[in-house]
Formats: structure tokens, C-alpha cells, sequence
């Protein structure tokens, strides 16, 4: 039995599981082949899917799924095991998230990150999942979640101190 | 769990009551808990990176292709008998050829416009929010080099209620969504330096249209609507575009 507001619901989030996907897959044309396997599953489970319950999270959670299961395994036998994120999470304006830091510092940063640490940095403070959603969606532990958000912040903390040194502010 | 997870908790504001209760003690006592914790939260802020990641995203090539998998689904459905083992390796098939297939473009930004179009037959436009919107069609006005706001998009009693910035083949195109009843209507504008064109007519399925092109800026306005409604839709639109400067 299908259930139309995946249909209905699933143009809207195309965008945003192309951005999680950069950040899974740290390569933009598979990014996108993702995306499609992510919609294509949806579309075919969509009985699956709840009334009521959040769309967007069933989404991202089908992308991660078929990402570990199918394409990530098929990387690593091809010799690809790490993926660095941090030339697809690029964009070619030059937006300031804070004075003196640009987007696209913030975005190289978060792509050099662990995969681990940067798919949680990435769904507790972009997607805004709580622990608890994170935790679920990545089944881990929540102490597992606040470690990897307190590691990733400690990395991405001399991103502001360099850009008040920059700014002469600070020592 | 370490006092750095325990930190971030506290400035994600998701401890609960006793254990905030215990560190923020503890904060008072060890300054160099303090400095920790100051240095945890001077991480710039992720989110407004990641939007502007966003904004780059390619959702007119990925609704076509989408538009483009579900019209072969459409033509070929296995049965309800068929084994897991066998859908499942038929649906895995169908991933690979069609990843192959959906690479080939549409021939041109029209075609890919009303591929993608046709997942919004019977599903409006989702209303951005208005600050949204503004900094959409705003930038929009940048890139296209052409006054885009309120007067030129209010266009036959319709208000954009969506926007958003693609591109094709490397030229900037804009689309904006508008809902007429139940129906989305969009009016897609690329600036690629095509030839002035008159306004032409056509329809495919349920969706019609209408295209022109003047001044380097080809359009279309499109919808699952009748001929006579896009017809009106298109004929104000330009008016609109012709009673502003034609570029910035």
C-alpha cells in the first residue's frame, strides 16, 4: 500500500538529501545518485511510512541506510575507505556565517572531520536532531553523540580564534 | 563521560536538570573547566554554511530525473507475487540501468523544466517564508540581471509563494512558484542569450505552457492548468517585463 504524502512531501526534501549526501559521500556526482536511490525507495516504501511522523527524517534515515549498506561497501572495495568530504562541501560564493569567516571555511572545515564525527555535527546542528534523534538514526549510544559533537567542536573552535586573530581582536 | 561531552551538552542545551545542576557547580568552582567551556562554544555557527550549501543544490536536474524514474516505473510494475529475493534484485536492476539512463540530459532547459514540473501536478508550491523568499528573488534579480519584485512577479492576481535559483548548463535560471486553487504554476526565467522568440503555446499531459524569449532571457510559464489560464498567466507576465527597465 502506498502512502501519497511521500509523493507529495518527497520534491521538497530533494535538496536537503543531496546536502546529507555530500556530507556522506564527499563526492558530488554520487551525491546525486544517492539522492535518487534515497527518492526511488522511498517511493517503493511508502506504506512504510507513518501519517504524521517526520517526513524528512524518514528520508535522511532511508539515504544513510542505503548508503552503509550498498554504496559505502561497494567504495571500500574499491580501495576507498576514508571519504574527505571537504572538496565537495564547497560552494562558489563567498558568504560570511560570522565576520571574517566564510562559508565555505566553515564547510572545508566540517569535511576534514572524521566521518563519524562530521555525519553527527552535521545532523544535531544543521539538521537540528536532538541526541536522542541522532542517536537513534546513527544507533549509537547518546554518549556517543555528545563525545563525537564534543570532538568535532574542539576541532572546529580555531576556526573562530584564527578569525579573531585575524580581526586583531584577540591574541 | 568526559567533561568536554559534558560541556557540550550544557551549551546544546540538552543535560538534564541534575546533571546541569552539578556542572554548572562545578563550573563555579575550576576555572579551567570554564576556559574549556568557552573554548567548546566559540565554534562559528554551522547551519548558515550548510544553507548556503543548500542553495547550490541541483533540484531541477534531480526532480527530472525523479520525474523521469517514476514515469518508467509507471510502465513497468512487477507483480505482487514475485519473491522479496526477485524485487529485490529487480529493484536493485532498475537503480543501475536508471542511473545510467537518468544521466543523459534533456535537450533543453524547457524539457528539463517540464520534466520536473510534472512532479507538482496536484502538489502546490511549499510556502517559503517571506525573509526567504525576498533574499530568493533578490538574488534571483542578481543573477538574471532583471528587476524581479513584487510588481514584476505579482503577475494576473497570483504572489510568488516559492523561489528558488537553479542553473542550466551553466546559465542562471530562476523559477517561481506560484498556486492557483490547487494548482502550481510556475515561471521560469534563464538568462542564456537566446534569440527573441514570440510566445508559442504547448501542452504535454497535464501540463501546459507558454515560452517566449526577449532580450537575451528566455521564459516559460508552466502548470497543470488550462490553456486560456496560461495563456492569461503568460500575457501579464510580460507585461510586467515590459513596463520594467530591462535590466538593472
Amino acid at each position: 500500500m502506498s502512502n501519497h504524502a511521500v509523493a507529495q512531501g518527497l520534491p521538497e526534501h530533494l535538496a536537503r538529501l543531496w546536502r546529507y549526501a555530500l556530507v556522506l559521500t564527499g563526492a558530488r556526482d554520487q551525491a546525486e545518485d544517492l539522492v535518487q536511490a534515497t527518492a526511488l525507495r522511498a517511493l517503493e516504501r511508502s506504506g512504510q511510512f507513518t501519517t504524521g511522523t517526520r517526513l524528512d527524517h524518514w528520508l535522511l534515515a532511508i539515504e544513510r541506510s542505503i548508503w552503509l549498506n550498498e554504496l559505502r561497501a561497494r567504495k571500500i572495495r574499491q580501495g576507498q575507505g576514508f571519504v574527505d568530504a571537504s572538496e565537495a562541501l564547497t560552494i562558489d560564493g563567498a558568504e560570511a556565517v560570522e565576520t571574517n569567516i566564510s562559508a565555505n571555511q566553515v564547510l572545508a572545515a566540517v569535511g576534514r572531520l572524521p566521518e563519524a564525527q562530521r555525519e553527527t555535527v552535521f545532523l544535531v546542528y544543521v539538521e537540528g536532531h536532538t541526541y536522542q534523534e541522532a542517536a537513534t538514526l546513527l544507533a549509537i549510544p547518546i554518549g556517543t553523540v555528545m563525545s563525537r559533537l564534543a570532538a568535532a567542536r574542539a576541532a572546529l573552535a580555531p576556526l573562530s580564534s584564527d578569525a579573531r586573530t585575524a580581526l586583531g581582536k584577540t591574541p | 563521560m568526559s567533561d568536554d561531552a559534558l560541556l557540550t551538552g550544557l551549551i546544546d542545551g540538552q543535560l538534564p536538570p541534575e546533571q546541569i545542576a552539578a556542572l554548572e557547580a562545578r563550573l563555579r568552582r575550576e576555572p579551567a573547566l570554564r576556559t574549556r567551556l568557552e573554548r567548546l562554544r566559540a565554534t562559528p555557527p554551522l547551519a548558515p554554511a550548510f544553507d548556503a550549501l543548500l542553495q547550490r543544490a541541483p533540484a531541477a536536474r534531480m526532480q527530472a530525473r525523479l520525474a523521469e524514474a517514476r514515469r518508467a516505473s509507471s510502465r513497468f510494475t512487477p507483480p505482487r507475487s514475485v519473491s522479496a529475493g526477485v524485487a529485490a534484485a529487480l529493484f536493485l536492476a532498475g537503480i543501475v540501468v536508471g542511473w545510467g539512463a537518468f544521466r543523459a540530459k534533456p535537450e533543453t532547459w524547457r524539457d528539463a523544466v517540464r520534466d520536473y514540473m510534472a512532479l507538482y501536478v496536484g502538489a502546490p508550491f511549499p510556502q517559503l517564508p517571506g525573509e526567504s523568499l525576498s533574499a530568493t528573488v533578490s538574488d534571483l534579480s542578481g543573477r538574471l540581471q532583471l528587476k524581479l519584485d513584487p510588481a514584476t512577479l505579482g503577475v494576473d492576481g497570483l504572489s510568488p509563494r516559492f523561489a528558488a535559483a537553479l542553473r542550466y548548463d551553466g546559465a542562471p535560471l530562476a523559477e517561481i512558484g506560484y498556486v492557483d486553487g490547487d494548482q502550481a504554476i510556475a515561471l521560469c526565467i534563464i538568462r542564456d542569450g537566446e534569440a527573441d522568440a514570440r510566445p508559442t503555446a504547448s501542452a504535454d499531459g497535464p501540463l501546459v505552457s507558454v515560452s517566449w524569449a526577449k532580450d537575451g532571457r528566455g521564459y516559460l510559464a508552466i502548470g497543470a492548468t488550462s490553456q486560456a489560464r496560461i495563456a492569461a498567466f503568460a500575457k501579464a507576465a510580460q507585461e510586467n517585463f515590459a513596463k520594467a527597465p530591462s535590466a538593472l
